[in-house]
């Protein structure tokens, strides 16, 4: 990987990491236990940053060696808040996971544009393009879905599901980089494991 | 000789004792040696090592296990992926490399590499199987590792860097596939001794499956001599990347029959801990198994005509494919049904689901395996 698109997964962790904060500040009850909206069982995941600037209450830190390596970690807070967040913070999550869906792709193209077999780059393909545009697409409409105000929980959970089965699909582009924590997959991993504890409590049947 | 329902039997039973290992390795790879006694690992090992190069074999009631069949290959490394993936990837052994050599390795080449496998007090030694480079992993014929002439005449050094090598960390000795010449056929196999300058492992950040230790490898001008040539005898067409295909069409039904152990466990483990489902959720798990008992018999009837020598690549295409969405798939829905916390208070199914995403990249990406289903189709073989 060169150095500008490894910046580029750089900005990508970046973005998820503001979001997630900005989600945390803008939904957590006041006074709610530091300063954090937590998920079934007290687990809550932040940035580090924002983790440290929390650091006053007794939080267990529950290692997650992937989430780590895109700048978010996970604890466990005794005092926990209600058992499920509220629709607002399930609905800024979804969209944060589905706008690192949609860089993913945009930064495949970069990636693949450089990739060459047989001659030809590996954007060439049929199969990628139509791989790209399916995560777009699916990128769009899930974080349209977040925006309705109709979308209650279990649709968010049901949109939740699909955008991780597409992120996975999207990933395989990059094929042996898409498993590393350090590339594009680090970030889509994290996206998966906050949404699991926050999204997908919800579900019919 | 035992029979194939034996060994099966008998790998269903010595996979129980890799559980607990398997998450103390996914912590500390480094911890690997303290399993190595563990009959499952010897039991793996020994289905790799060909009758003809096994000094003690493996023995159930008396009986011994031989090994070299794609077949029961299949069959063991499916039981005891069902306790772990993980350790059987990291596991001492000839693995890939061993096929190479068994495809285009002389008397001599042989002898000398089993060799390290069946001396007793050698300690257990690790192989590597280097072929893909970043970006040139589904487009190996193009790949740009190199053979240069050394000063002596048949001697080469070899410069270049391979990616994702698994076990690439720490083992003794590899394959490494490099260009001497342009084109397909001046590709060679070369069998290297990594503790020889030259040789350079950085260990890779990996999602999952940590214990195999994958890794970048970076050759800066490590010696060559004439007899680390594999098949150097061969025509040009006949040795090289025609090994490495070979190896990897033997290999395939393997890497299947290990995602196909760790769905089948992840749906027992989803029994054991909900025990009730709601009837979606229960009609899920079912319609899964369904599709692992269908998956295990195709993968295992490619597996026996890999053995009888025609291979067939668009079946062993489809089963590897198909399994490894499996596992994918088994572990998602795990996730669903076992709840928001699971992936949090349950370390076995935390790293099941990391771990799996790793099948359908290995040993070439599903496009391409989907690619080659359709090639059946074309030519009128794929069911
Ligand atoms: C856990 C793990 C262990 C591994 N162990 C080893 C090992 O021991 N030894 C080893 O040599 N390698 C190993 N690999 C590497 C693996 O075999 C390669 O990653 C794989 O073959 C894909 O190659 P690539 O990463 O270069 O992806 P690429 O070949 O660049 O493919 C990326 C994407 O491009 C597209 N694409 C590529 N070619 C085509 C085409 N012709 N037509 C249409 N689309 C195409 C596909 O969508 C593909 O998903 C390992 C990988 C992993 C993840």
């Amino acid at each position: 990987m060169t150095t500008a698109l490894g910046s580029s997964v750089e900005r990508i962790r970046e973005r998820y990491r503001l979001a997630l904060d900005t989600a945390h500040e803008a939904c957590v009850e006041g006074g709610a236990a530091g300063g954090l909206v937590t998920g079934p069982g007290g687990y809550a995941y932040a940035s580090h940053r924002r983790l440290a600037a929390c650091s006053r209450w007794i939080a267990v830190p529950i290692r997650q060696l992937v989430a780590e390596s895109t700048g978010v970690a996970c604890v466990r807070l005794p005092a926990a808040g209600p058992e499920q967040p509220s629709p607002e913070f399930g609905r800024r999550l979804l969209v944060a996971h589905a706008d690192a869906v949609g860089a993913v792709a945009r930064h495949a193209v970069d990636d693949l544009a450089g990739r060459t077999a047989e001659g030809r780059p590996l954007l060439a393909r049929q199969l990628v393009q139509v791989a790209v545009a399916d995560a777009v697409m699916l990128a769009n409409e899930t974080a349209g879905i977040a925006a309705q105000p109709e979308a209650d929980a279990i649709v968010l959970a049901t949109a939740f599901h699909r955008l991780v089965r597409g992120g996975r699909v999207l990933l395989r582009l990059f094929g042996g980089a898409g498993f590393l924590r350090d590339g594009p997959g680090g970030v889509l991993v994290t996206a998966e494991l906050v949404g699991t504890l926050y999204l997908s409590g919800h579900r019919d049947g | 000789m035992v029979d194939l329902e034996t060994v099966e039997k008998h790998a269903i039973d010595v996979a129980a004792e890799l559980r607990g290992p398997d998450l103390v390795l996914d912590a500390d790879p480094d911890t690997v040696a303290a399993h190595l006694d563990l009959p499952a690992l010897r039991l793996h090992q020994a289905t790799m090592i060909p009758p003809a190069h096994t000094e003690q074999p493996y023995r159930i009631d008396g009986k011994a296990v031989v090994g070299g069949s794609c077949l029961v290959q299949t069959v063991v490394t499916e039981r005891l992926s069902y306790g772990d993936p993980g350790l059987v990837l990291v596991a001492p052994g000839p693995s890939l490399s061993g096929v190479v050599l068994d495809g285009l390795g002389d008397a001599a080449q042989q002898q000398a590499f089993y060799r390290r496998f069946t001396q007793r007090f050698t300690g257990p030694t690790w192989t590597f199987f280097a072929l893909t480079e970043h970006g040139k992993g589904s487009a190996a014929a193009e790949l740009e590792t190199t053979l240069l002439p050394a000063a002596d005449p048949g001697h080469f050094t070899l410069h270049g860097t391979k990616r994702y090598i698994g076990n690439g960390a720490h083992a003794q000795v590899g394959v490494v596939f490099a260009r001497r010449a342009p084109g397909p056929f001046g590709i060679e196999a070369v069998l290297v001794d990594a503790t020889a300058p030259g040789l350079t492992a950085d260990l890779l950040p990996t999602i999952g499956l940590t214990g195999a230790r994958i890794a970048q490898l970076t050759f800066d001008g490590l010696l060559v001599g004439p007899d680390m040539i594999l098949g150097r005898t061969r025509r040009p067409s006949r040795r090289g990347l025609l090994g490495a295909r070979e190896a990897l069409h033997f290999y395939r039904p393997l890497l299947a029959a290990r995602a196909i152990g760790v769905a089948d466990a992840v749906l027992d483990h989803v029994r054991d801990a909900r025990g009730w489902l709601p009837a979606a959720g229960q009609a899920q798990l079912d319609t899964l198994r369904a599709r692992i008992r269908y998956t295990r018999d195709r993968v295992r009837a490619a597996a026996s005509a890999v053995d009888a020598g025609s291979p067939p690549q668009h079946d062993i295409a489809a089963g590897k494919l198909g399994a490894s969405r499996l596992a994918e798939e088994a572990t998602l829905l795990a996730v669903e049904l076992l709840g928001p916390t699971t992936l949090l208070e349950d370390p076995w199914l935390a790293k099941a689901y990391r771990d799996v995403r790793a099948f359908e990249i290995m040993d070439g990406v599903g496009d391409l395996h989907r690619l080659q289903v359709f090639q059946g189709v074309l030519r009128g073989v794929a069911r």
